[in-house]
């Protein structure tokens, strides 16, 4: 089970709205699409560079932010 | 694989892509489709967990935003593989995106300029295929009357 980790979608649920990177070691993947789909917490952080730093310990992750989501997006 | 789906609730084009560490670690992003965007650009917590160091960048590119212009670092990416087509040493920017946006980065012309790209913002689906030939010509065009 520990290897397996948490569902990602559960993990960032968990983490919803707490205005933070949440950075994931991703441990297993959907053979057919290579969407992630479980993984385990490696960091939970609002500063960029320590997302980052945390980020680069894993094999395989991705990092969301779990806070505010604009509602216009001019980029 | 080129057929893409994304949410119209959230008002903006997010798709998946993958990029690959120089010592092969994968990580999975989220980008922006930015026809408004000239070069690729991604966050600084991206670029420092696919190990690359943005602080000792050598090239600093000013871009003009909505906002103003700003200089930023350009780094290159080692890897990015977006709607089934690989990107190698893609020389990217380092953006200062809000956290608000939901995203990794941005997509821009220098990547986007490879595809015919059709959008259905109704249904909420993308096309996307390379320049490559009369197959991949065909191929758009029957995705494309697909999701009419």
């Amino acid at each position: 089970m520990e290897q397996q980790g948490e569902p990602i979608e559960k993990i960032l649920e968990r983490y919803k709205g707490q205005n933070a990177f949440v950075v994931i070691e991703v441990l297993t993947v959907d053979p057919k699409t290579q969407k992630p789909l479980t993984g385990r917490v490696l960091a939970v952080t609002p500063d960029e560079d320590e997302a980052g730093m945390a980020a680069r310990k894993a094999k395989h992750f991705l990092i969301r932010w779990v806070g505010e989501v604009a509602e216009v997006i001019v980029v | 694989m080129p057929t893409l789906s994304f949410d119209p609730m959230q008002r903006v084009i997010a798709v998946d892509a993958i990029s690959i560490t120089a010592d092969g670690r994968p990580a999975n992003l989220t980008v922006l489709v930015d026809t408004g965007a000239g070069q690729t650009g991604f966050r600084r917590s991206t670029l420092i967990g696919l190990g690359i160091d943005v602080d000792r960048a050598t090239q600093i590119a000013r871009i003009n935003t909505a906002s103003g212009s700003l200089s930023v670092p350009v780094v290159n990416l080692p890897h990015l593989s977006v709607f089934g087509t690989d990107f190698h040493n893609l020389p990217v920017l380092c953006l200062p995106l809000p956290p608000t946006v939901p995203a990794d980065g941005v997509l821009g012309y220098d990547v986007l300029s490879r595809f015919r790209l059709f959008v259905n913002y109704r249904r909420g689906v993308l096309v996307a295929e390379p320049f490559n030939g009369l197959l991949h010509r065909v191929r758009f065009l029957w995705q494309v009357a697909s999701t009419l």
